[in-house]
């Protein structure tokens, strides 16, 4: 069995590869398995019923222990539902969550030019919290927080324009 | 001229405006839903920003994701293509509002040409014949009147409708009031407007239109006309330049009358005026069309003019620099869309992945497409797949080039069905070939099809 936590980082950059992969793909995979060790993303397109069967008679359970990420449903990747597109979930511990713009515009990290950022990589911020805001045709929309979680990594930064659904911050769900 | 344009549409005449662009030296920006974040579109251009989810109503007709777009592009100026935006008076303001200049006409002229009643009062006035009918909304007992006057067959139209939706046609006067009761309440359901008109139906009619350029500084020039009769449910199916035996001094009349009526209500840019074409040879003003339009190409096959970059040299303020002298139609020009639909199926729309596409080529055949193999035809828009457009000196050589780049042309995926068989049975069919068809065409050869498969199943 590998370390996990000492992989950590590097997990964390694989899930965000695959969550990069995954958004360029017109059709979206029943399963998505990321390793850390190896640096193996593998993508399965084939239904999820079937999929279990030659699963198991590939040699891949034991990879499937040592691995990180684990399947997601493809619900959570269905490219638009109408009430939420704005949010990629990777169901386990180590996922991140993303929050994204919710249209073009341009992004602002503060309330005002001399006001501190809303919050810094690093901060822990509960859902429905603030953590921005994109302004489009002078019409400014706060960004906030769509769960209880740890910022990870900010995307934009101040000023910047955004298109719709770009990443703005990836947090760690608590 | 213009340094950079947004184009706020997809598909095929994204990509047409893309290489007008491209051809003029003017940088191209795409707005693009997530959905189309690889298209062909968005490739071929110079930028792209993605402007909202696959639904149209959250991205290709969201009007402020487009201006906010347009605005951080730099762009001086937004093509609208057709559909979505392109006919959104409101839209053209928007963009005017923000400094944008918006292709098209200005939209006090959309509002006024939009509108099925303002356009019929508009263009009698300006001296288009009309189908024999009333200019304001009636009331049932003032209609049945009229329509004694004008007598059977008579249709009843909604004023706000459209797509083919909200008419009624009567054949004998004694159910005009229960049919003009009937289209009073479904146009209230449907658009809720309960106004509707009465005018003449003509059971047999082509669809001739005529392509108008216009600039601001009043000079307008028409390029001929193209007969759209090949449709179904107002669906054009095939289109072609110039309209088969209609006499080129009928086309300068109804172009000339055309051109006058457009410039009088304020027209720029490029258009097209709908008529309806008796089989005694008279013809009737129907509809205008503020934008470019699908069927463009056939026009430019004859004329060599290249509308879209016409469009962009007007919009830019300069002067369209042409003459009707200067417009010269040469040989025949074909179009046939090819669509994913299931003719089978009543032309349902057949989304879905495709996996093999090879386009016709080969001398003197144009194809206007957009996908490639690995490609999906999105549930969410039109199911548009390519333009086919053959020229060739004469008709007949123009047919066979059409059939020989249907039968070249391979598109195939799982759920894939697509409208390329209907067409080449169109294109070798009698009526077709001898130019004698009306716009009941699709209808029959449909039947015989049906038909022909009971015949066959049974």
């Amino acid at each position: 069995m590998s370390d996990t936590s000492s992989n950590a980082p590097s997990i964390e950059g694989l899930v965000a590869a695959a969550l990069r992969l995954l958004a360029q793909m017109t059709k979206h995979p029943e399963r998505l398995r990321v390793q850390a060790g190896e640096h193996s993303i593998d993508v399965d397109w084939r239904p999820a019923r079937s999929a279990s069967p030659s699963a198991s008679a590939s040699p891949e359970p034991s990879m499937v222990s040592a691995s990180v990420a684990a399947a997601m449903t493809s619900s959570a990747f269905a490219p638009a539902p109408a009430t939420d597109t704005l949010r990629l979930f990777a169901d386990d511990e180590s996922g991140l969550d993303y929050i994204c713009a919710p249209m073009v515009g341009t992004f602002y990290h503060a309330p005002s030019p001399e006001a501190p950022p809303f919050v810094s990589v690093g901060d822990t911020v509960a859902s429905g919290q603030q953590v921005g805001i994109v302004e489009a045709m002078k019409l400014m929309v706060p960004i906030e927080a769509v769960a209880h979680g740890r910022i990870v990594k900010a995307f934009v930064d101040n000023g910047e324009p955004v298109e719709y659904g770009q990443h703005l911050f990836a947090f760690a769900p608590a | 001229m213009f340094r950079t344009i947004l184009i706020a549409n997809r598909g095929e005449i994204a990509l047409r405006v893309v290489r007008a662009c491209r051809e003029l030296g003017i940088r191209s920006v795409v707005v693009h839903s997530t959905r189309d974040r690889d298209s062909a579109a968005v490739r071929a251009a110079d930028d792209a920003i993605q402007i909202g989810p696959p639904a149209p109503r959250r991205s290709y007709l969201n009007a402020a994701a487009v201006i906010e777009a347009a605005l951080r592009s730099g762009a001086q100026a937004v093509h609208p293509g057709y559909g979505f935006l392109s006919e959104d008076a409101d839209f053209a303001d928007a963009c005017e509002a923000a400094g944008l200049v918006f292709i098209g006409p200005s939209a006090a002229t959309m509002k006024l040409l939009g509108s099925k009643q303002e356009a019929r009062r508009h263009m009698a006035q300006a001296g288009l014949p009309l189908l024999p009918g009333t200019l304001e909304p009636l009331d049932a007992r003032a209609a049945l009147a009229l329509a004694k006057q004008i007598g059977p067959p008579v249709i009843i139209k909604a004023a706000a409708g459209g797509g083919g939706r909200g008419m009624r046609v009567v054949d004998s006067l004694d159910d005009f009031v229960e049919a003009f009761d009937a289209t009073v309440t479904t146009s209230r359901t449907l658009f809720g407007d309960g106004a509707v008109y009465v005018e003449r139906y003509l059971p047999l009619a082509r669809h001739i239109e005529i392509q108008i350029l216009c600039d601001n500084d009043g000079n307008g020039v028409h390029l001929g006309a193209r007969d759209c009769s090949v449709q179904r449910r107002h669906q054009k199916l095939i289109e072609e330049s110039p309209a088969p035996r209609l006499s080129a001094d009928v086309v300068a009349e109804m172009g000339g009358a055309a051109v006058r009526a457009a410039l009088q209500a304020g027209y720029r840019g490029a258009g097209t005026v709908e008529f309806l074409v008796a089989p005694d040879g008279r013809y009737y003003f129907m509809e205008v069309n503020c934008r470019i339009q699908v069927e463009h190409p056939v026009t430019e096959m004859v004329t060599g003019i290249d509308l879209v970059s016409a469009q962009l040299t007007v919009a830019s303020g300069e002067p369209i620099g042409l003459t009707q002298r200067d417009v010269v139609s040469r040989g025949v020009a074909i179009e046939c869309r090819l669509n994913a639909e299931d003719p089978d199926r009543g032309f349902v729309p057949s989304p879905g992945e495709i996996e093999t596409y090879v386009p016709a080529a080969g001398p003197f055949v144009r194809v206007d497409g957009h996908l490639q193999a690995g490609d999906v035809v999105a549930p969410e828009y039109d199911s548009l797949i390519a333009k086919v457009v053959a020229w060739a000196p004469d008709r007949a050589s123009a047919r066979a080039r059409m059939r020989r780049a249907l039968d070249e042309f391979v598109i195939d995926g799982p759920n894939i069905r697509t409208t390329r068989e209907f067409l080449l049975r169109v294109i070798d069919d009698t009526e077709f070939a001898q130019a004698t068809h009306h716009t009941n065409l699709v209808d029959r050869l449909f039947d015989n099809m049906s038909l022909h498969e009971n015949t066959a199943n049974g």
